[in-house]
């Protein structure tokens, strides 16, 4: 077995966190809450095998994994012994649960009836890895054993709702795999074995009109169930809280690529979610690496995460030691909301865009943060409270940073800025900030109503969607550049836009002369929206300069839907 | 007023006619029947006259002479005596039937009413079909009325159960049940179809009359261009009919809401947005915005300046976003500017039109509801509404609406969806074909269909509703050429994920369960993969489902799989032929079994069952197949060809690049010899599940869905086949199998081994001599198994069966015969006893079967009556067990007819 462990010193990475922030632990070492104490609902999590860990449950060679199947929901049922044996639904379920209760006294009997194919079927409640599934009666009828049957098996996957839907009928076309058979069987204790393999439903049929009981069934394996699931309770921060990042300890076991973790979080402002679902945000997008920051909204008060083990491999599986997530409390500011104006543009053309914020009851801030999907050309202006007031900027390729006066209370801030958008609903997201005090976290600005002024009441901006390119303004500027050593117009700044991608494309640039001849191509590389730009020396894929001409630049972009190019012409004399 | 609807047929056949319709054959029944004009008895309708002879001023009442007149001759005023005259009973008037009269009151004949099928609109229950008892009694519900010509020839067949094909990919049905119109002459033919498939009608004494129907027509004609080519057009159409409508309202074509779909206004329309590939867990349905667009209509009266009072229709046209009509959404994973729906998360939408928010045009001016949503990647879409739900639990049941081409993850394909809402009411195909023969060596047949489902917008304020529809089109093109010793083949297909030949058909009641497929749907093809008489699923108003399918395991159509020829009902046997003591003999297991597997999917596909209609080509596959042979001796055939498919609504490709070699020489005075091998180079993530026979050891045989493991992803594939049975020697026959499969996995796959082998080797000899009365038939089999299963946990088995067989046979006086048997099993594990165990495999085991039966054939009482009695014991010895003795006794009779 090839154990990978993913060494994380989570405390560690607590006491590196500023004081005002606060971390709430959950399992390892004891210093938080329990895995087993912070569970609301995880019925196939193992807490016990490791102190401190979860992990999902794993079978272990002679646990009889029968003996929990209604525990964990699963169903031990009959589709036609009700009619045949002439019982009540109540009586008919005792005896059939009287096969997986451990109980020699009890047992489920077909006696003094003259039919065959009496089905058994059981749901082991999840998917689990077997390899010997055995039944008997009881000691003291030891003769009514199964003369005749057939043994068939489903791995819960394959066809798992027409087989879930057809556990109480009989079936026309079975999705269940006979492992066993015999027709004239002359053993009380039935005992089949066969390769180990994931295990959901068992069906067993009588084929022999002899008395016949069973004691218990036992079913064996091991492994991992391929899937589990972990629900926390709502943590309750008895205020307004921001969220910092969310991490979380693991050790994957066997193959890492046949077991996943995946993690989630929501939040509310009400102490159940399902008695008032509106007031929670929904599930986030499951986090790509610990360590993330937390997706779900803030500030609120209430706070939920929950863990999906997935597992390929009967012998993969992950274990998780320890999840924490950062709180700040209270937070910034009672609400910020925001909205853009402009909501639609124009793609891929610079715009000035209104970008205005409605603060309440502000313990303080002094910093505004925009994502912006291109490159931020200026900033314009910024206004609190109808003022125009000093500040200083930072602009990235795919953001803004404005600092200025400390401010507290209600605030109104707007700021305008020119940037382009690329993509069809672009969200502008923001968030302010207080760099006075130590450890703070950010606090995102949500969408609403904060300019009645304008219409939208949020931070999304459109573009048309009719006609639309992926690959656009293709240009070269200067267009026509002069390297030849003079130090003037030696480069060309070659760029352009990549619209609309949701996901990374390959992208190829190439230069090719009037004869369709290649001179240079640029490495291709996997790229999503956005504003690419690249200087050019005018020399070829050998160093060499090229000869003075005009020259065709192609961009390609190769996406699920197809290959779309764009050129321009680009010259260089000398 | 009613009138009467002459779209659908009335069908009057006199039984004692010829069958044609009309007043040809009429016969003459003297004076007793009719009124008689000038010399001849006539049935036309004309109504009463006047009659001269009683215009007698009388107080007296007087009645004109009728039937005890015309037909006994007694009079009015007449005392009855019948001591001269015995008294005969009165004869029935009627016993000879009913007098029928066409639309024109031509007279028609005088019989009984065998089949009639009418519309009548607007009334309730105007829909009727009435098949009489006569109509099963008399005809097997079957009867032809035919008519030809020179080379003109005609037929209408009306039955239940009529074997009908217009084209694969259009009609095929092994039972349909309505009228089938032919007409075909040198040149032209051409068929019509027609049936009431929602109901169409059992034999019995009352007609089945219903408000709400579903009627299919269709059209197939062909001309023949030149001498070579035939082109062809078809047109077949299935809508819901609703007979309180009147007629011609609205387009008859595009179906009607039945009373049931316009019961209630919609409420409430759901969408739901999913992942078409949910296996990758990425690149799902991406929503970035939606709204929905509302139009209505009302009337307003005003008054003109003329004081007029005028009626107008008043059309609106409003956008949620406009009136703040946003739906509710639940699910789906957000990401910056779009909700996405990755693997099995969905994105669940509910416009709620009853929610006090709703400020739109009231819901019953409503007649049209489109939804618009942004959506990229790989979505999938399904509509429903509070007024499509399933029966039982009234639940919303989601068709689907949009499906994404391929499996697009990057955005790259986003765009603006509009989709109408509204229920089914019908669905079309039209489509052309091509054939020609012999041109340039080649034959060649083309086929290109599109079908078209409707839906309308229920609002049970209109008795007309806004019409949407959705188009699929398929194509399929064979070419063909024979030139000794070249020959070459090509095909190239494409089927949309949406067409579909199903039709939603409506209830009495106007209902429609949306999920049953057993109660509200008619297949126009049907899914019946063994090629019987049975469509192989359930569907209403059809015998089915056909629970013994089994294709190309029954040679001699005797509905009982070979694998297991000696069970019938009323003598089950659950034990495989190839299992069971002497008949293991010749019978050898499927595995040994060999043919094409053009899918990669582990099966022969002549030897495949699946659960989709009967189309030449998958849906939602395109692609190619084209090969390329000679015959490098008359016997010996070399093929080399290349398959390329794609899945359309997903980004799942195969390519298969193959040989084929086959030998099948008889050398005379020695025996015969049969080679085949065919290797392919297979790249294939298109998974074909099917569903198979299976036949367990001691259970009733049923089928099992089978999946299709994806074993081919980039693998080379061989499979070889030899045999050569030997006949040099008179009474001694000498059979020799050998099959070779290997499947090399050119990557490694979980769970999967790199080579997948089975080698199997099967020997077999038998002698027959006869000594005297005794006849002696020593027999000898050897099957040898090595396999290393696809599956990595599956254990390799290495394995070899040794039976001897000696049956002795003695004729006793004349027609009885003592037969006795002896079969010896060695079979052994070729592996450690500990492993066999511990891997779970059948250990070694010695058996022993002894069997003797006597048998006497004889005649009796018109029968061919056989006599058996005997017994068999077997013992089995399996290694580190008991031995078991086990031993049955029978006498049996069979009576047989020939």
């Amino acid at each position: 077995m090839r154990i990978q462990r993913n060494a994380l010193a989570l405390m560690g990475l607590l006491a590196a966190t500023a004081l005002a922030t606060e971390n709430i632990v959950v399992g390892g070492d004891g210093n938080g809450a329990t895995w087993r104490e912070a569970a609301a609902v995880a019925p196939i999590i193992d807490f016990s095998t490791r102190a401190g860990w979860i992990q999902p449950r794993r079978v272990a060679e002679n646990t009889n994994i029968a003996a929990g199947i209604l525990e964990r929901g699963g169903r031990v049922t009959s589709p036609n012994a009700q009619a045949v044996l002439r019982l009540t639904s109540d009586v008919l379920a005792e005896r059939l649960h009287s096969m997986v209760d451990g109980d020699p006294n009890t047992a489920f009997e077909a006696k003094d009836v003259v039919a065959t194919g009496i089905l058994l079927v059981v749901d082991l409640g999840a998917r689990f890895g077997v390899n010997h599934i055995r039944f008997f009666p009881r000691q003291a009828f030891k003769s009514d054993f199964m003369k005749g049957y057939v043994l068939s098996i489903n791995d819960g996957a394959f066809g798992a709702d027409i087989v879930a839907a057809s556990v109480d009928k009989l079936p026309d076309k079975t999705l269940l795999t006979v492992m066993a058979q015999d027709g004239s069987n002359s053993r009380d204790t039935i005992d089949v074995r066969f390769p180990l393999q994931y295990v959901r439903y068992i069906r067993l049929e009588s084929t022999q009109r002899f008395n016949w009981e069973i004691d218990e069934l036992e079913i064996f394996g091991s492994g991992f169930v391929p899937e589990a699931d972990y629900l926390s309770e709502v943590f309750d921060m008895e205020q307004e809280a921001l969220w910092g990042r969310l991490q979380w300890a693991t050790e994957q076991v066997g193959l890492p690529q046949r077991s996943r973790l995946v993690v989630r979080t929501r939040s509310g402002s009400s102490p159940s979610p399902d008695d008032e679902p509106a007031s929670w945000s929904p599930w986030s997008t499951p986090y790509q690496h610990s360590g993330d920051p937390i997706l779900s909204p803030a500030p609120r008060r209430y706070f939920q995460f929950s863990m999906a083990f997935e597992s390929d491999g009967l012998e993969d599986g992950m274990a998780v030691d320890s999840l924490a997530f950062e709180v700040f409390r209270p937070a910034l500011a009672q609400s910020i909301i925001g909205e853009i104006w402009p909501q639609e543009v124009a793609v891929g053309v610079d715009t000035s865009f209104v970008y205005t914020i409605e603060v309440a009851e502000a313990r303080g801030f002094d910093r505004l943060e925009i994502d912006t999907p291109a490159p931020v050309r200026a900033v314009r202006e910024l206004r609190v409270d109808g003022q125009a007031i000093a500040f200083s900027e930072e602009l990235g390729a795919n953001g803004l940073r404005v600092s200025f006066e400390h401010q507290t209370g209600d605030r109104s801030l707007q700021v305008v800025f020119d940037t382009a958008v690329l993509r069809y609903e672009t969200v502008f997201t923001g968030r302010l900030l207080d760099t006075t005090r130590e450890g703070a976290l950010p606090q995102l600005i949500e969408s609403g109503n904060a300019a009645p002024d304008f219409a939208g009441d949020d931070l999304t901006v459109r573009v048309p969607l009719k006609g639309q390119r992926l690959v656009h303004r293709v240009s070269a500027t200067p267009a026509i550049f002069t390297p030849n050593g003079d130090g003037i117009n030696e480069y060309t700044t070659i760029s352009y836009d990549l619209l609309y991608l949701t996901g990374q494309a390959p992208v190829s640039l190439r230069l090719y002369d009037l004869a369709r001849n290649p001179v240079v191509a640029w490495p291709a590389a996997g790229s999503a929206s956005g504003r690419f730009e690249l200087a050019w020396d005018g020399r070829d894929a050998q160093g060499a300069l090229l000869p003075p001409g005009i020259y065709i630049l192609q961009v390609a972009v190769e996406t699920d839907s197809g290959t779309e190019r764009t050129s321009s012409a680009v010259a260089i004399a000398y | 007023m009613a009138k009467r609807n002459l779209l659908l047929l009335t069908a009057l056949i006199a039984a004692a006619t010829s069958g044609v319709l009309g007043a040809q054959g009429r016969e003459d029944y003297g004076s007793r029947l009719g009124v008689q004009r000038g010399g001849e008895v006539s049935y036309e309708p004309i109504g009463p006259g006047v009659l001269f002879d009683a215009l007698d001023p009388a107080v007296r009442r007087w009645y004109a002479p009728q039937e005890l007149y015309q037909l006994y001759g007694w009079q009015q005023w007449e005392y009855t005596n019948y001591a001269r005259d015995l008294y005969q009973r009165y004869v029935s008037s009627d016993i000879e039937g009913d007098y029928f009269y066409d639309l024109y009151g031509s007279f028609i004949n005088r019989g009984w009413l065998i089949y009639d099928w009418s519309q009548n609109q607007p009334q309730q229950f105007g829909s009727t079909v009435f098949k009489t008892s006569r109509f099963s009694a008399w005809f097997n519900e079957l009867v032809i009325a035919s008519d030809q010509k020179g080379q003109n020839n005609l037929a209408l067949t009306i039955g239940s159960k009529i074997r009908t094909t217009l084209t694969p990919m259009t009609f095929s049905k092994p039972v349909f049940d309505g009228i089938q119109a032919d007409f075909q002459s040198d040149k032209y033919s051409l068929t019509v179809l027609m049936s009431r498939i929602s109901s169409p009608g059992l034999a019995r004494t009352v007609s089945v009359e219903t408000t709400n129907s579903t009627n299919l027509l269709g059209f197939y004609g062909t001309t023949q261009i030149g001498d070579f080519v035939e082109v062809g057009g078809l047109y077949i159409n299935a809508h819901n009919s609703q007979t309180l409508l009147e007629s011609f309202e609205g387009n008859p074509w595009t179906g009607s809401l039945t009373v049931g779909q316009n019961l209630e206004h919609v409420g409430q329309v759901f969408i739901r947005l999913s992942d078409d590939s949910p296996e990758d867990r990425e690149g799902g349905a991406a929503l970035f915005s939606w709204d929905i667009i509302i139009e209505s209509e009302t009337e307003v009266a005003r008054e003109t300046e003329a004081g007029e009072r005028v009626v107008e229709v008043e059309q609106e046209t409003v956008r949620g976003s406009q009136i703040g009509f946003e739906p509710v959404i639940d699910g789906g994973l957000q990401r910056l500017g779009f909700l996405a729906a990755d693997g099995n998360e969905r994105i669940e939408m509910t416009y709620d039109f009853r929610s006090p928010s709703y400020t739109g045009p009231d819901l019953s001016t409503i007649r049209r509801v489109q939804i618009e949503l942004v959506v990229a990647n790989d979505y999938h879409i399904e509509m429903s509404s509070d007024r499509q739900l399933n029966i039982p639990e009234g639940q919303p049941v989601f068709l689907t609406a949009k499906r994404a081409a391929g499996n697009v993850r990057d955005g790259s394909n986003l765009g603006l969806l509009r989709l109408d809402y509204g229920l089914p009411t019908g669905n079309d195909i039209y489509g052309f074909t091509l054939e020609a023969r012999g041109v340039l060596g080649f034959d060649l047949y083309a086929e290109f269909d599109r079908s078209r489902h409707y839906r309308k917008y229920p609002n049970r304020a209109f008795s007309t509703h806004h019409t949407a529809s959705d188009q699929a089109n398929a194509y399929m093109i064979n070419l063909s050429k024979k030139s000794y010793p070249y020959f070459f083949f090509a095909e190239t297909y494409s089927m949309d994920y949406n067409y579909g030949t199903t039709s939603l058909i409506a209830s009495p009641s106007g209902d429609i369960d949306y999920t049953d497929p057993t109660t509200n749907y008619y297949e126009w093809v049907d899914d019946n993969d063994d090629q019987d008489r049975i469509p192989d699923w359930l569907r209403l108003n059809q015998f089915g489902p056909d629970l013994r399918i089994f294709p190309g395991w029954d040679e001699n159509l005797d509905f009982i799989s070979d694998f297991n020829q000696n069970d019938n009902e009323f003598r089950p046997n659950f034990v495989p032929d190839y299992e069971e003591p002497f008949l293991r003999y010749h019978v050898d297991r499927p595995e040994f079994l060999f043919g094409m597997d053009m899918n990669n999917n582990f099966w022969i596909d002549r030897f495949e069952n699946d659960e989709d209609p009967d189309y030449p080509y998958d849906r939602n596959r395109r692609g190619y197949n084209a090969y390329f042979g000679m015959h490098l001796t008359p016997e010996m055939r070399l093929t080399a060809g290349y398959k390329q498919e794609r899945v359309l609504s997903a980004k799942k490709r195969e390519q298969t690049a193959y040989g084929v070699i086959t030998w099948d020489k008889d050398i005379a005075g020695v025996g015969r010899l049969r080679v085949f091998d065919m290797f392919k180079r297979v790249e294939d993530e298109i998974a074909d599940n099917v569903v198979q026979w299976v036949q367990p050891t001691g259970a009733p045989g049923a089928l099992q869905r089978i999946e299709d493991p994806l074993a081919a992803l980039n693998t080379y594939i061989n499979s070889a086949f030899v045999s050569f049975d030997y006949t040099a020697i008179p009474g001694l026959t000498v059979t020799n199998k050998l099959k070779y499969d290997i499947w090399h996995q050119n990557d490694a796959q979980p769970d999967m081994r790199e080579n997948f082998q089975f080698f199997g080797l099967i020997n077999k000899a038998e002698f027959r001599r006869t000594l005297g009365r005794v006849v002696l038939a020593p027999k000898i089999k050897n099957e040898h198994r090595r396999e290393a299963p696809l599956l990595s946990t599956d254990p390799v088995r290495k394995e070899n069966a040794l039976l001897l067989f000696l049956i002795g046979e003695v004729a006793i006086l004349t027609s009885s015969e003592l037969r006795a048997g002896l079969e010896y099993t060695i079979f052994s594990q070729l592996e450690d006893a500990e492993k066999v165990r511990a891997l779970g495999l059948s250990p070694d085991y010695r058996e022993t079967v002894f069997a003797i039966q006597y048998s006497n054939t004889g005649a009796y009482l018109g029968y061919s009556l056989t006599t058996q009695m005997g017994l068999r014991i077997s013992r089995i010895d399996r290694q580190g067990e008991d031995a078991f003795t086990g031993a049955s006794q029978f006498v049996t009779v069979y009576a047989g007819l020939d």
